[in-house]
């Protein structure tokens, strides 16, 4: 049985040839491709890297689907090591983007391991400057209200 | 060399991920903005956050210790894990002021403190918050302490005050 094929391009207008099931796993593209079969889907707002990291991560999983039931216990561990693997390579602004991409291609589980990612970052974070340079907040605390939390904060010792 | 522009993060994501903080980074974090601070601090979010917490794997048991200090002020609070365990989280200390409150019972991490049998409250030593609960009225003088009963019911009592 051969396997249908879909061409997804980025924003670079690189095109990505990628098996149905690999792409199916983002729900925007699944319902893409029902109501535009045989089409080169366009994702404009996802660079060729991104893109490149997110089929990595579609294709992985998909194999891993296919492997049947039986075998679960053991590949779905090996699956959540290769996840946290695979996250850990991406510096934190890709990070970002892939999260971006995972959120705009409607992707729960690479969602949930990006979040847990940045979450991870962020947790070690000691300064909280750094995360509002992550998530590009803006400060509207005052010095003393500041002050005021990290004081309730105050761990002994 | 990768496009450094900060990208904004929409809301809904940024909430996604404060839900996998622990508690303790999530009091730290209420200081970034006050759109964090009044999403950390709501009760949706708390609900949220405690589903998510207690439908992973429950951690390993720790060992509570509570010192109160003499005057019945503060309420000094070790939690230690289980030696026997290996995990990787150390020894957690936090003061919590219970002003003139005697340490009655403890459960699911929560202790009981109170004063007689007015200002009876639970408190709870991640948050360090002490959550009062209503005085009770007896027709006749009863003998007994206030105690946390019943266990289904922390889940109700951990979310009202965490």
């Amino acid at each position: 049985m051969s396997k249908k094929m879909i061409v997804l391009k980025s924003s670079e207008g690189v095109s990505f040839v990628v098996e149905e099931a690999v792409a199916r796993q983002s729900k925007i593209i699944s319902f893409l491709v029902e109501e535009f079969p045989d089409r080169e889907l366009p994702l404009t707002n996802m660079t060729s890297e991104i893109l490149r990291k997110t089929i990595e991560y579609c294709k992985k999983h998909v194999v891993e689907d296919d492997g049947g039931g039986d075998s679960s216990s053991s590949s779905s561990g090996d699956l959540k090591e290769w996840d946290v693997k695979f996250v850990a390579e991406i510096d934190q602004p890709r990070l970002m983007d892939l999260l971006m991409a995972a959120n705009y291609l409607d992707i729960p589980s690479l969602l949930d391991v990006t979040c847990q990612k940045v979450a991870d970052t962020i947790a070690a974070c000691n300064d909280e400057k750094e995360i509002r340079a992550t998530f590009n907040i803006e400060n509207d605390f005052t010095e003393e209200e500041v002050e005021a939390i990290r004081m309730e904060n105050q761990y002994p010792i | 060399m990768y496009a450094m522009t900060p990208i904004y993060i929409p809301l809904d994501l940024q909430i996604n991920t404060l839900l996998k903080l622990p508690v303790k980074s999530l009091l730290r974090f209420r200081s970034v903005s006050k759109l964090w601070s009044s999403i950390i601090t709501s009760q949706e979010f708390r609900n949220n956050h405690l589903n998510i917490a207690s439908s992973s794997p429950p951690p390993s048991p720790r060992l509570l210790i509570a010192f109160e200090d003499f005057y019945g002020a503060k309420l000094l609070v070790v939690s230690i894990p289980n030696p026997n365990v290996p995990s990787s989280s150390s020894n957690d200390l936090s003061l919590v002021h219970i002003k003139g409150k005697i340490v009655y019972n403890a459960g699911g991490g929560l202790i009981c403190v109170g004063a007689g049998f007015a200002n009876v409250g639970i408190c709870n030593p991640s948050t360090r918050q002490v959550h009062n609960f209503p005085d009770f009225k007896f027709k006749q003088l009863e003998t007994v302490c206030p105690r946390p009963m019943y266990i289904p019911c922390w889940r109700s009592i951990q979310s009202a005050c965490p």
